[in-house]
């Protein structure tokens, strides 16, 4: 019969043993050891410059503990030895290195509690190429408990040659941020060269910055002072340049532990689907670009009142316009304007022979004056699920023109359009019709897949019926869309499909129905440097096309070069269509800071 | 513009696994001395009621000028017995004020919404993506996981010294592979700090895809913290360092700091961020 150690015995041996072993080799310091003599080096107000000390100890083949005192100065502890002979000779040899202030403490049981120290037997970072060398492997030790006492900061374990810090390519962000911060939100140059069969434009450039004051005295109090710029060129059909200065959000915002009250011109984007959100009426349109830019930067901001409540799970949102903003238009000339003015065209009406005559030879004018509506939304977020429900009595920002009554009554008459359009100073208005809006919007999400739902009625939308006249009808807007990572990797993809009917029976030149589908993938790639992008937007009931990929090199921080194509195609009264003759190439840069 | 942000995995990953490490290794209470009982002392390790930290995030690869991102993290227990978490970026400009609120659930589930400041508008986001690259980072959603203990089954494969600290070498396997990017993880845990020192990620293969190597833990208000650590791309090179500015643990950091309200209005958290 074998006599044999119950296992515990056994593991409680070995653990003795191997920590005999290391502190006798000067790696070790525990509490359940005897009394050791720990080798420091001394003299340190700071953990940093103790930190430099230690990867140079450790350069010297010893381990190194860096720890800070009691009297908040810090040491760098270079192992302990229950040997005192063995501390003094590597005490000396530290010293014979060039470290002047070693010396020799005693450590009992109860500093020994929370320390540790042990030979440095990795250097150093391992690279990829040896990404399959693992650590030389020891015996066991007592493992060290922690100790929860300690004041802030009192254990410090610098635990190899941590990689020098980084210069980074831009100035580091201040630690101590001030309540009144200059930011430039959005930089952007671009040229664009137009391929077009029949092309109003050769080229064109922008120029653009947005920029302001944002300044928070305290968490309750925000000022935001910011204001763009821009600037186009453009040669071609008609040579036109422009310079604008428009402001962007300029207001006051002032917080309450469940209200926050904004006022001044702020930009406020209701709805859940990504760029035609159907319950998006609030915003105002940018189209002095058309769909060129992104989503945000298609947006400016509305003087507005708006009051936020938060509460039962839920937050109120109302907003009232005490002047409204139309839509932000590009000079008559700007290739992107939605009525071409050569060809004598309007954007989404199919073309005619008396339309195009009355465009090149009319005035145009637009009632933006008086209020902009109200509005309110109530949103939640509950376990898995988000809606939101919201009623808005506005104007729509997109003008819709209006044939003047005295000249459609003359043309009906059986008048030239020359002598039409001479009987009034204004051939067509822009309207903006107030309507209603009832809509919601939901979001959940499916495993790896987000779903964003929303739609919308409205009142008194603006049609152009078949006599030429303006008439208003009821239409219903809706989108689905589905966002997911297919193989769960980089690349992302967002879907939709939507509907726009105009309700009613009464004959129109619109288009009555209208069914599409648009998105957007994302794909990242050289480590981040790169990202490709496609957006696109297909007519599914008639032929509208719109393509935009983008490839763009991301250097710096928040700075891109890009090159993106833009390619229309499709019917008369379709964007695709509409902007056939613009189809280009774009080179561009963008920055933020 | 330049928004990567997207669906990103907060839980108490960021916030634990690399300012305080747990790196998703758990499992059932078990016989003492293998590797689930060291996997649940791992996950049971005192980590704070809250958190708030400020880190910096490097992004650097050889001929490369590094990329920074400034970010505040806040984490708190939640009555549930689950984890709220808010991520706030900071810095560069293109990603200022984007935010991520994270509610995980005690069940393994997750709410997510995303901030985007440039639309003013919070979004709900999937929260069982796994992989991808966070904000262009070498860190997979799944790096920031609170993974379940019964996700993996743990294996003590050797005890070694890492840095001159002694470790237990554990490795980790799917339960389930279709529930991780990784066939395998084997850390490196250092028994008194119960914190990986080190942490291979395998994902097809015998040779890891990724390392952690953590430089330097600090013990701040009796609570050890990772506060350097580099994850290493080992087939391209690619580095995303981390470096901790400041933590402050068990502040009493209020609910409202957790809601869609303090997500959408990133001026309501600033006098909470450590600087």
């Amino acid at each position: 019969m074998t006599a044999t150690t119950p296992a515990p015995a056994r593991r409680r041996r070995r653990r003795l043993m191997a920590a005999t072993a290391l502190v006798a080799g000067g790696a070790c310091a525990s509490a359940a050891a005897a009394p050791l003599t720990a080798v420091r080096v001394v003299g340190f107000d700071d953990a940093r410059s103790a930190a430099e000390v230690a990867v140079r100890v450790r350069q010297l083949g010893s381990p190194a503990l860096v720890r800070r005192l009691a009297d908040d100065a810090f040491v760098v502890q270079a192992g302990a030895f229950a040997d005192i002979g063995r501390a003094e000779r590597h005490a000396a040899r530290l010293q014979a290195a060039g470290l002047a202030q070693v010396s020799l403490q005693a450590v009992g049981p109860a500093a020994g509690a929370s320390s540790f120290a042990a030979p440095d037997l990795t250097a150093g970072v391992d690279s990829p190429a040896q990404a399959d060398t693992a650590p030389r492997a020891l015996a066991p030790s007592p493992a060290a408990p922690i100790t929860q006492a300690n004041p802030p900061g009192a254990m410090v374990l610098a635990l190899n040659d941590a990689p020098p810090a980084i210069a980074p390519g831009r100035a580091p962000a201040t630690a101590t941020p001030s309540p009144m911060a200059w930011q430039m939100n959005r930089m952007q140059a671009e040229t664009a060269t137009f391929t077009g069969d029949d092309r109003l434009a050769r080229q064109a450039q922008f120029l653009h910055a947005t920029g302001g004051l944002v300044w928070q005295p305290s968490t309750a109090m925000e000022v935001r002072l910011t204001a763009r710029g821009d600037a186009f060129w453009q040669q071609g059909w008609r040579d036109h340049d422009e310079a604008r200065l428009d402001y962007d959000e300029v207001y006051l915002r002032r917080r309450w532990s469940s209200l926050r009250l904004t006022a001044g011109a702020q930009r406020i984007a209701w709805g859940r689907v990504d760029e035609i959100a159907p319950t998006d009426r609030l915003s105002v349109v940018d189209l002095t670009r058309m769909v060129l830019d992104r989503l945000p930067d298609r947006r400016r901001t509305a003087p507005a009142l708006r009051a936020e409540w938060f509460g039962a799970g839920g937050k109120l949102d109302l907003v009232w316009v005490p002047a409204f903003r139309p839509a932000e238009l590009p000079d008559d000339d700007s290739v992107w304007h939605p009525v071409n003015r050569r060809d004598g065209r309007f954007f989404g009406l199919p073309r005619s022979d008396l339309q195009s005559a009355l465009i090149k030879a009319g005035r145009f004018d637009d009632d933006g004056a008086g209020s902009g509506g109200g509005a309110l939304r109530y949103s939640r977020e509950l376990s898995g699920f988000d809606y939101a429900l919201s009623a808005q009595r506005v104007r729509h920002s997109t003008p819709y023109y209006e044939l003047d009554e005295r000249v459609r009554a003359a043309l009906a008459a059986g008048s030239s359009v020359p002598t039409a359009v001479a009987l009034a100073p204004d051939t067509f208005v822009g309207r903006h019709p107030y309507t209603w809006v009832l809509g919601g919007d939901a979001g959940f999400v499916t495993g790896r897949t987000t779903w964003r739902v929303e739609a919308a009625w409205l009142s008194d939308v603006p049609v152009t019926g078949a006599a030429g006249a303006l008439d208003t009808v009821d239409a219903v807007n809706a989108v689905a869309g589905v966002e997911f990572y297919p193989g769960d990797r980089d690349l992302r993809v967002n879907l939709q499909a939507g509907a726009n009917v105009l309700l009613g029976s009464s004959s129109m030149l619109d288009r009555r129905r209208r069914y599409f589908t648009n998105g957007t993938v994302v794909h990242p790639f050289g480590g981040g440097r790169f990202e490709f992008e496609v957006r696109y937007s297909l007519g599914l009931n008639t032929r509208d096309v719109y393509f935009n990929p983008e490839l763009r090199y991301l250097f710096l921080d928040a700075q891109q070069f890009y090159i993106a194509a833009h390619v229309f195609r499709g019917a008369d009264d379709t964007l695709g269509g509409f902007f056939h003759d613009n189809t280009g190439i774009m080179l561009g840069w963008r920055a933020k800071l | 513009m330049m928004n990567s942000v997207h669906a990103p995995r907060l839980y108490r990953g960021l916030l634990i696994l690399w300012l305080a490490g747990a790196m998703g290794l758990h499992a059932h209470a078990a016989a003492p001395n293998d590797g689930a009982a060291i996997a649940q002392r791992v996950y049971a390790r005192p980590d704070g009621k809250d958190l708030a930290t400020r880190f910096t995030m490097t992004l650097s690869r050889a001929g490369a000028t590094p990329r920074q991102r400034l970010a505040y993290g806040f984490r708190t227990d939640a009555p549930d017995g689950g984890t709220q978490s808010l991520l706030r970026f900071a810095d560069p400009a293109d990603i200022r004020d984007t935010g991520l609120l994270v509610h995980s659930k005690p069940d393994g589930e997750a709410d997510q919404w995303l901030y985007l400041p440039a639309l003013d508008q919070v979004r709900r986001i999937a929260s069982q993506r796994r992989g991808g690259r966070f904000v262009g980072s070498d860190i997979y959603y799944e790096d920031l996981e609170d993974r379940r203990p019964e996700r993996d089954t743990h294996q003590l494969v050797g005890q070694e010294i890492v840095n001159g600290q002694h470790t237990q070498r554990l490795q980790s396997t799917p339960v389930d592979p279709g529930n991780s990017v990784y066939s395998r993880r084997v850390a490196w845990i250092h028994e008194a700090t119960l914190l990986p020192l080190r942490v291979d990620l395998y994902q097809s293969g015998a040779q890891p895809a990724k390392r952690l190597t953590v430089h330097k833990v600090e013990q701040i208000q009796g609570y050890w913290t990772i506060t350097d650590s580099t994850m290493t791309d080992l087939e391209s090179g690619h580095q995303t360092r981390i470096t901790v500015d400041n933590v402050r643990y068990d502040q009493g950091l209020p609910a409202s700091l957790f809601t869609t309200q303090t997500l959408a209005d990133p001026a309501t958290d600033k006098a909470l961020r450590p600087q």
